[in-house]
Order: structure tokens, then C-alpha cells, then sequence
């Protein structure tokens, strides 16, 4: 009993309505195998990751993001030209063996610029994606949990915040909190993740909402609260762990969509700015018309970057979800 | 029926409410000098900065300040710009062409979407379904400012099959800033399109109408399509908001002078007065949007109560 099975990792990834508890009494296990026919004996966690395996997709998108997380770490791995090293005389210099993506205005290295620009992109989605994660579930949860007067009052509220498209209302806030090209880099970082996590939460905070309504009947978690357990307990060990699946997959989908936003408040002028590097910043700068004529180079290369990371966490979350959801089986 | 319209829009009143108060304590009441950016990259003078606090009544105790902004809100007044004209002028002279931009990509997202979604449908795991999966899923990944400056190099500039730019705004000029525009909307209009056909098709409605012995176009066609495509009326309410994102970065690369283009400018000259105006009314225009198709929703499918 005081073991805590739910630590366990893999538990994490388990669908919304998982097989019984060690903890829990002879006659809900019988209730719930009865529902459950025999087919296999593993675990629903590790009849998805069979699934996943089986899946080129899941290759593909795995490495994919990999590579772009391993760029944004170490991008010196990658290059050992410097970003900032720019002499103005190769200014929009074609691709060469010497510069193989070419020079951009200023003459930086494309390659060099576009292999840094990762992190920005790669820091940006994935603080976004937890920290909506992290305001979502607990609110969600409140709101799935508790019901009454909280669950109404927490779902309008929501409902406000559901209600500002992700782009206007980052224009907005970003627009009112400006970052000048003395503003620490990890301040503006912040900044924009902070933007679209205050438009991005009531997504997920319905997705747990309605979980946790589906998982507090469910004979487990009844057992749970019949045994003694506390509201806290029984939240943390028992609901949290049941809902999170499909927080999981939308978080991974999201993580693309927040990567491309943030590149559009850069190509806008509002996200990042010099001295930081990021690929909306370079898109914008290169797509101006006579440049587009001159050397689409500087368009082409940040862009297949930017797109490849959007597409490997989209790829990412659809073949989590498929895997996750017996349905499309 | 006319009392369920009544109710949706009395429901509509406290989103309305929250949201603008939202964007009023986002833009004026969050930690920070309201008028920080409101003058290039200098701070504001001192005489800036009083006549702006008078304007705004931020003297004035809170509710009374957002209570006054509404008022002006509600009366259309939505500030003056650096140059002198009040934005709602600005907007006014500019939202044709963005209206007719936006009437592209939306007939581009149901007319493209839906057949793409229908033809991978009926084709479930056969060629014409991974094509439409896999190319709707780059179209996904592709933010609508690459997708926008590798269209206008190609179709524009190599091809030269479209206008480059589209400054006098003709409805020739429109077609490619507008399909790229859609492009987005395109892919999950198709996508959904699909799953909710496979899911139908499965339905046991769609097998009695076969059973019966109806030809499979009219099973598919007035039986399936038809409770298939109401999650879709509605997800193409919702892509509205993605849309006029869109329509500023879309407006930007062709040089439309539309609304969205009007936004750009003013971000890059720091003239918060109509950005913040500009903005408020696109989200208007989202949420009387979204009403609409809720209103739309509740009458194409009857399972939903109009109590």
C-alpha cells in the first residue's frame, strides 16, 4: 500500500482507462478483466510503444527531433563557422563549397546562423508547451475534480481566454512589453513564452477537464477514495496519472504549432530581435521582394529548417496518438 | 429556434465582457509603463505621457477606467494614430480588400478541403488518402510566411504565372496571396473532413441506406457528407481566428494594403495606438464569427437542443 505504482514512468503514457491497481480490491480487478477480454497480457503502455515501433513515422520523427534538440544544445557540434563572424563584402554571397548555404545580408553564414537560430525555436516550444501543460492540467484537474460552482467558474474563465486567437493576442502582449537589443535573451525567451502560454492554456485545460470527468467514476479511483485515501492522494496517484494521455499528444502537437508562431512574431518584428538568433528573424529578413529575386538562398535554407521542426513534433504527437487510441487500430 | 438564437447570443455577453477586459488589462493594467513603445524607441515625453493617461482615464479608479474604455469601444472609437487619423478611418478605407483575401481563402478551404477530405474518405488507406494524409500534413508544418515567400518565388517570380505583388488589390492579384492564405486551413478542413467520413461511413445509418438498395453516390453523397461536414462548419468558424493571423503576414509579403498590412506597418513604426485598435476589432470580428457558426451549428444538426 505504500508503494507508489504511479511513479513509475511508463505509467505516464498509459490511456485514460488503465487496468487495475495492485491496491485495489479482487472484485473491481474482476469487473475490469471481464471488460478487457485476454488478448494480450502487456500493458497498454507497452502495446503502444509495439505500435510505435512498428511505425516509420515514429523513426523518422524521432530523429528529426533529436537532431534539432542536439542543435540547440551543442550547436558548435554542427558548424565551427561563428554566426556573428560577418564580413559585409560577401553580403548575399550564392551557396559555395566555402558557405554552403550561402551569406545572408550581412554577410553571416546561412549555415552557421540557421544551425544557432535551433535554439531559440527548439527553447521557445518546448517551455511553451510545459508551461501550458503544467497551468492546464492543474486547472483542469481542479475544475474535473472539484465540479460545482469551481468547475463553472474556472470554464468561462477559459472560455475568455479560449476566445483570443494565438497570433492577435500575441501581437498584443508582445506588443506591449517590448524588448529592446539590450534585453537579456532569456528575458525575451520568456517574454514570448509567457505570451502564448496566458492564449494557449484553456486548450489543454479542457482536454483535462473532460478526462478527469471520464476517469472520477472509473471503480479504481472510487476504490482509492473508499479505502482513505485524501483528495490529494487519490488526484496525484490516481486521476492525474489516468487523464494524461491526450495532454500528452496535443502538448507534442502544440509544440509545433507554438515553434511557428513565435517564428511569425519574429518575422513580425516582435519576438526576437537582435542579437539573438532565430529563424523567423532570418525568414523575415530575407523575404524581403528583392531579395527573394536575388538570393532566394537566404529564404530557403532557415525555412526547410523551420518547417522540418514543426513537422517532426506534429509527425511526433499524431503517431503517439494513433498508437495510444485502440479506435484507429 | 429564435429562442435558442436568443440564448446564444445572451450567452455570448459574459465572453464578450471577459474578453475585452482581458485585452484591457493586458495592454493597461499588467505591471510596466502602459506607454512603454507607444513612441519609437525613445521613451515618451512627460506631456506624452499625461495627455495619454488622461485619454485613458489611468488616474481614474480601475472599474472606472475599463467602464470608460468600453463606452469608447462600443461607440467605435478606437483612438487616433500618429498621423492625425482616427483608426476606425484607417480600417474602413482598407477592409475591402482584406474582405475580399479573406473570401478567397475561405472558398479555397471548403471547395479544396472538403473534396480532398472526401476523396481520402471513401478511399481509406488506398493512394488517394496517403496523398492527401502525408501533403496535408507538410502543409501543416509549413508556417504561412515561408509557404507565402516560397509561393510568391515561385508562382510570382520563376513561373510568372500570378502577379508578384497584389498592391492594387483585383481579385486576379488576390488568388495566390489567398490560396496561400487558406493553405493552412486547407489541411485540417481535409483532414477532418476525412476522419469524420471514415467515421460515418461506419455508422449504421449509411449501411441501411446501402442495404436498401440506394446507389452508393447518394449514400455517400446526401446521407454520410452531410452529418460528416457539421464538425467541419464548425472548425472553419474557428480557423477564422488562424486566418486573419494570416492575412497580417500574408498582406505583408504581397503588399496588399488591407487591413493586415495596415497592422504590420504599424508594428515596425511602434505606433501602438492602431495596432492595439486594429487588433481589438479582428478579434471582434473572430468572436461575432464564431457566433454565427454556433447559431449555423445548431441548425444544421438537429440532435442539438434548441431548448
Amino acid at each position: 500500500m505504500t508503494e507508489r505504482p504511479n511513479a513509475e514512468p511508463e505509467n505516464l503514457t498509459q490511456p485514460q482507462i488503465m487496468q487495475p491497481q495492485a491496491e485495489i480490491d479482487a472484485s473491481a480487478r474482476e469487473v475490469n478483466l471481464d471488460l478487457q477480454p485476454a488478448i494480450s497480457a502487456r500493458s497498454l503502455g507497452a502495446d503502444a510503444w509495439e505500435a510505435m515501433r512498428r511505425s516509420p513515422l515514429f523513426w523518422i520523427s524521432a530523429s528529426l527531433i533529436v537532431i534539432f534538440v542536439l542543435m540547440a544544445i551543442f550547436p558548435a557540434l554542427f558548424t565551427n563557422k561563428d554566426p556573428y563572424d560577418c564580413p559585409l563584402e560577401l553580403a548575399r554571397e550564392a551557396p559555395s563549397p566555402d558557405a554552403w548555404f550561402g551569406k545572408d545580408l550581412l554577410g553571416c553564414d546561412v549555415y552557421a546562423r540557421t544551425i544557432y537560430g535551433a535554439r531559440a525555436s527548439i527553447l521557445v516550444g518546448v517551455l511553451t508547451a510545459f508551461v501550458t501543460a503544467v497551468i492546464g492540467v492543474g486547472i483542469g484537474t481542479a475544475g474535473g475534480y472539484v465540479g460545482r460552482w469551481v468547475d463553472t467558474l474556472l470554464s468561462r474563465t477559459a472560455d475568455v481566454f479560449f476566445a483570443i486567437p494565438l497570433l492577435l493576442g500575441g501581437i498584443l502582449i508582445m506588443f506591449t512589453f517590448p524588448s529592446t537589443a539590450e534585453t537579456p535573451y532569456m528575458v525575451v525567451v520568456f517574454k514570448v513564452v509567457i505570451a502564448m502560454a496566458i492564449l494557449g492554456w484553456p486548450n489543454i485545460f479542457r482536454l483535462m477537464r473532460s478526462s478527469v470527468i471520464q476517469v472520477n467514476p472509473l471503480e479504481y479511483v472510487q476504490a482509492a477514495r473508499a479505502l482513505g485515501g485524501s483528495p490529494w492522494r487519490v488526484v496525484t496517484s490516481h486521476v492525474v496519472p489516468n487523464s494524461m494521455v491526450p495532454v500528452i499528444v496535443v502538448s507534442t502537437i502544440d509544440l509545433g504549432a507554438y515553434i511557428a508562431t513565435e517564428a511569425t512574431l519574429s518575422f513580425l518584428g516582435i519576438g526576437l530581435r537582435e542579437p539573438a538568433i532565430s529563424w523567423g528573424q532570418a525568414i523575415s529578413d530575407a523575404s524581403g521582394l528583392g531579395y527573394i529575386r536575388a538570393a532566394p538562398h537566404m529564404l530557403i535554407f532557415p525555412s526547410v529548417f523551420l518547417s522540418l521542426t514543426v513537422l517532426a513534433f506534429i509527425m511526433m504527437g499524431e503517431v503517439v496518438r494513433d498508437a495510444m487510441d485502440p479506435k484507429l487500430r | 429556434m429564435g429562442k435558442f438564437i436568443v440564448r446564444r447570443i445572451l450567452q455570448m455577453i459574459p465572453v464578450l465582457l471577459g474578453t475585452t477586459f482581458l485585452i484591457y488589462a493586458l495592454v493597461f493594467l499588467l505591471p510596466g509603463d502602459p506607454t512603454a513603445g507607444r513612441c519609437g524607441d525613445r521613451p515618451c515625453s512627460a506631456t506624452y505621457v499625461a495627455a495619454f493617461r488622461a485619454e485613458y482615464n489611468l488616474d481614474k479608479p480601475f472599474i472606472v477606467q475599463y467602464a470608460l474604455y468600453l463606452s469608447k469601444l462600443v461607440q467605435g472609437d478606437l483612438g487616433t494614430n500618429f498621423y492625425g487619423n482616427t483608426v476606425l478611418h484607417e480600417l474602413a478605407i482598407r477592409y475591402p480588400v482584406t474582405l475580399k483575401l479573406a473570401l478567397i481563402a475561405i472558398v479555397f478551404e471548403i471547395v479544396v478541403g472538403i473534396s480532398a477530405g472526401v476523396l481520402a474518405g471513401i478511399r481509406k488507406g488506398k493512394f488517394a488518402d496517403n496523398l492527401v494524409t502525408v501533403s496535408t500534413l507538410l502543409l501543416i508544418s509549413i508556417p504561412v510566411f515561408v509557404l507565402g515567400g516560397v509561393a510568391q518565388m515561385i508562382f510570382g517570380i520563376k513561373l510568372g504565372w500570378f502577379p508578384v505583388t497584389a498592391t492594387e488589390g483585383t481579385w486576379y492579384q488576390l488568388l495566390l496571396p489567398g490560396i496561400v492564405l487558406g493553405s493552412l486551413s486547407v489541411a485540417y478542413t481535409a483532414r477532418l473532413t476525412r476522419t469524420n467520413l471514415v467515421e460515418n461511413l461506419r455508422a449504421d445509418y449509411v449501411r441501411t441506406a446501402k442495404a436498401k438498395g440506394l446507389a452508393p453516390q447518394r449514400a455517400i453523397g446526401i446521407h454520410t457528407l452531410r452529418n460528416s461536414l457539421i464538425p467541419v462548419v464548425t472548425y472553419i468558424g474557428a480557423s477564422f481566428g488562424a486566418l486573419m493571423g494570416g492575412a497580417i503576414v500574408t498582406e505583408r509579403i504581397f503588399n496588399i494594403n488591407g487591413i493586415g498590412n495596415f497592422i504590420y506597418r504599424s508594428i515596425s513604426q511602434r505606433d501602438g495606438v492602431s495596432v492595439v485598435g486594429a487588433v481589438v476589432v479582428l478579434v471582434f470580428v473572430y468572436l461575432i464569427v464564431n457566433l454565427l457558426v454556433d447559431i449555423l451549428y445548431g441548425v444544421l444538426d438537429p440532435r442539438i437542443s434548441h431548448d
